[in-house]
């Protein structure tokens, strides 16, 4: 299958509706047990699609200077405020220091007195290719 | 080459013969790229870990690429 690039538009800015005025990219320990930290989203979020990505808009930076709690984050997700419970994420990412996971951290012990940036996210809705 | 053997009951027929068809390892991969749904929605970036010292801890790529 293949999808328009309007149509990969249309569903990268979906993403970005959902995500709001008023966006988190949270962490979490395993299972979500506890949140460690949770950075604040511009509003937009994200830049209105192009090619079918969306990305976020990290001037002024994404990030919390106070991590509500230490630990080793093991999850991460873009939510559309900082109340939603843990599962109603937009998106969910698994962090790890080995293997193949979505995250790959050189360090995923987070301390109350870190910084948590988030530096740079693109998200983009491939187009395929038809099969026949 | 290497030949992948793709069988499955008709939809709907329960018990029914199976349909069989012989295509290839790269054939199927095509495929599978091919089959897009929301769940092949890539995401890449990265995350920053700072120190109270301003020294960057840890750098976490993502990347997320079914």
């Amino acid at each position: 299958m293949q999808i328009s690039t309007t149509l990969r538009n249309t569903m990268a800015d979906a993403i970005d509706a959902a995500v709001g005025a008023t966006g988190k990219i949270r962490f979490y320990t395993a299972a979500y047990a506890s949140l460690l930290a949770s950075a604040s989203c511009n509003n937009p979020a994200f830049g209105a699609a192009a090619a079918g990505a969306i990305a976020l808009d990290v001037s002024p930076p994404v990030q919390d200077t106070s991590p509500a709690a230490a630990g080793s984050c093991v999850l991460m997700g873009l939510y559309a405020n900082g109340t939603a419970a843990a599962s109603a994420f937009i998106a969910a990412l698994g962090v790890a220091t080995t293997g193949t996971p979505d995250v790959t951290m050189s360090n995923n012990v987070i301390a109350t007195t870190d910084t948590v940036q988030v530096s740079s996210l693109t998200i983009t809705v491939p187009a395929g290719t038809p099969t026949t | 080459m290497n030949q992948v053997t793709l069988q499955a009951e008709r939809a709907g027929d329960p018990g029914s013969k199976p349909d069989r068809q012989e295509i290839t390892l790269e054939e199927l991969a095509r495929r599978k790229q091919a089959g897009l749904s929301m769940a092949n929605v890539q995401i890449t970036g990265m995350v920053h870990i700072i120190d109270k010292d301003g020294n960057v801890k840890a750098e976490l790529p993502i990347e997320r690429i079914d």
